[in-house]
């Protein structure tokens, strides 16, 4: 069967290029690295930009791409990949819309890099994430775009007119490769493929066809409207008012937490409900089903900082952990998830398994989002299970949105491949069928 | 005819195979395919695709719910398929997905089924194309009727 599914078109690209450092975001597993780099987006840009300034060939998978500040030209090619709109345009930025175009919107990327020295961004939408393709056989020879530039072109140190004559680079590969794209007006969407959208867009350079868009009225749909106004108006000072347009309808759907998941466990078991509990971890599921508020760990240190007259809970990852807390953490508590195998950490208690998270004040849970552990499985007892047969739906399945929880012959079971045997489900169980 | 197939499931490679079979039996039967893809919250959150066939070129489409692991809310339109419909149980294994995908080759009856029987036999999943080759031959008695009903509305 030809058809792959776009993770693998992007798997194949990474595997063929042979990159040196592969960045992933948690929450979003498209890029295979050989050794997990455990860092926050902003730190894995900052350590991707050094390395290709030594000359290393790398690619960073995110969510969203943080700001990137480049001082230098690069020596190697630096991609970043994200999914959702930058808040501004700091480097060349191509949109992938389609399926079909990742393998060569990527291989532009790389070949773009390689010439302008610039990091370049490659923003693909959740439709071509998310869809299929015959595999493109890009061949790519990586011959110079300009047979005019050479490695001494970029010696010197940057200012704004060397950044500029590299971002012409850009232009130039850009709208020979893919025009300009019709953005005049009317209706705009980065998501919707039937609708136009900005082939690319480059810093401090506007759009051409871009200046009829300012200080007019374009529709955006309704979901994208933030994010598209914030990057033009950020980028380019152009002021546009959105006005909602139609999206697709999708139906609404069950939705599940990853089996293990962190968060499941940690609100299973902890007693302080009226805690207000702060995050740094990036998943919309977590997010959305909790009640958690996204700060950095830093932010969490400069609230503690103060004297707070509530209780606050802050979740973690451990690799975000430094010494230099121990003395703010008298004044809240954290809960530090263990994505990068450590032993211990000071002022925490080390948990071996998520049934013992209850009643520790700072605590090391035994994985993090991207490590899940798997323990001894987990049984139900048709017999004791009571939920289906009162006619509502399993109360362990309800609290903990576990995929690997399902219903056969009126009863809950557990699909034991999926189980990592964490027993979030068993604390929801109100017959105790679950051991 | 036009078919729109709103798909979802939580199986992920099971899922994956089985789209990527549909649509290339849609394409050796000629239709124009178009998909959309969705991201889900979590990375545990079910793949949801909207598979547009297009055969004719009439501007109306058939609806079909192609609800794999029975997680559609109340609000899907057309002919669905779920589990619970068919008389399925929804297995850890995914071998309920290959009945689901047998019953939708039965609905779209011009979409062959052949290449997924090939591919089923190449794998030696013979409990698989067993299951299959059932629903593919024939539906439960409601849900052809509802089938019928729904093809002689659109054919009007």
């Amino acid at each position: 069967m030809d058809i792959k599914n776009s993770k693998e078109i992007i798997a194949g690209f990474v595997e063929r290029y042979n990159f040196s450092h592969i960045f992933t975001d948690s929450g979003l597993p498209l890029g295979k690295e050989a050794a997990p780099l455990r860092l926050s987006a902003g730190e894995a840009v900052e350590f991707l930009l050094s390395s290709a300034l030594t000359g290393s060939k790398v690619i960073g998978f995110f969510d969203r791409l943080p700001a990137v500040s480049v001082k230098r030209s690069l020596r190697g090619e630096c991609i970043f990949v994200s999914r959702r709109l930058p808040e501004k345009i700091d480097v060349p930025t191509l949109f992938c819309r389609r399926s079909g175009d990742i393998a060569s919107y990527l291989v532009l990327a790389l070949k773009t890099a390689a010439d302008c020295k610039l990091p370049v961004s490659v923003v693909i939408s959740d439709d071509a994430l998310n869809n299929y393709a015959d595999p493109v056989k890009t061949v790519c020879d990586l011959a110079r775009t300009s047979p005019y530039l050479h490695p001494d072109t970029f010696k010197n140190l940057f200012d704004g007119a060397s950044f500029a004559s590299c971002a012409a680079v850009a232009e130039s590969a850009f709208s020979s490769a893919l025009g300009s794209g019709e953005t005049e007006g009317g209706v705009l969407s980065f998501s919707d493929n039937d609708l136009p959208f900005f082939p690319y867009l480059l810093p401090g350079i506007l759009p051409e066809n871009a200046e009829n868009l300012k200080g007019k009225t374009i529709k955006i749909p309704a979901g994208e409207a933030l994010a598209v106004v914030s990057m033009l108006n950020n980028s380019y000072a152009l002021a546009v008012s959105p006005e909602s347009a139609g999206e697709e309808k999708w139906p609404e759907t069950a939705d599940f937490l990853c089996p293990g998941c962190p968060f499941v466990n940690i609100f299973a078991r902890i007693r302080d409900k009226e805690a207000v509990f702060f995050t740094d971890i990036e998943c919309e599921g977590a997010l959305n089903f909790f009640p958690l508020n996204r700060v950095s760990i830093e932010s969490y240190m400069g609230l503690l900082s103060e004297s707070l007259n509530v209780k606050t809970v802050f979740i973690g990852r451990a690799s975000g952990y430094k010494p230099c807390y121990d003395g703010l953490l008298k004044n809240g508590r954290v809960i530090f998830l263990n994505d990068c195998g450590l032993s211990g950490i000071n002022i925490c208690a080390s948990v071996k398994h998520p049934k013992k998270i209850t009643g520790e004040k700072n605590a090391l849970f035994p994985y993090g989002c991207g490590n899940i552990k798997s323990y001894s499985k987990v049984r139900i007892n048709p017999k004791k299970c009571r939920c289906i047969k009162d006619g509502v739906p399993p109360a362990c399945a309800e609290a903990v949105k576990c995929p690997a929880i399902y219903v056969k012959n009126d009863v809950a079971a557990i699909d034991g491949n999926m189980c990592t045997g964490c027993l979030a489900c068993k604390t929801a169980c109100p017959f105790g069928a679950i051991s | 005819m036009n078919y729109r197939i709103m798909t979802g499931g939580y199986r992920f490679k099971t899922f994956d195979t089985c789209v990527k079979l549909l649509i290339y039996s849609a394409k050796e039967s000629d239709y124009i395919i178009s998909v959309r893809g969705r991201a889900g919250l979590s990375p545990a959150s079910p793949s949801l695709r909207s598979v547009l066939l297009t055969g004719s070129s009439k501007k109306t489409y058939n609806g079909i719910t192609l609800d794999f692991d029975g997680i559609f809310g109340n609000d899907s339109d057309g002919i669905i398929l779920n589990p619970e419909i068919l008389g399925l149980d929804a297995e850890p294994s995914a071998c309920h997905y290959w009945g689901m995908l047998g019953a939708l080759c039965k609905v779209i009856s011009d979409v062959s089924p052949a290449y997924v029987t090939g591919y089923l036999l190449e794998k030696n999943m013979k409990k698989e194309l067993e299951i299959f080759t059932k629903f593919s031959s024939q539906l439960p008695f409601a849900l052809q009727v509802a089938v019928n009903e729904s093809m002689k509305d659109t054919a009007d």
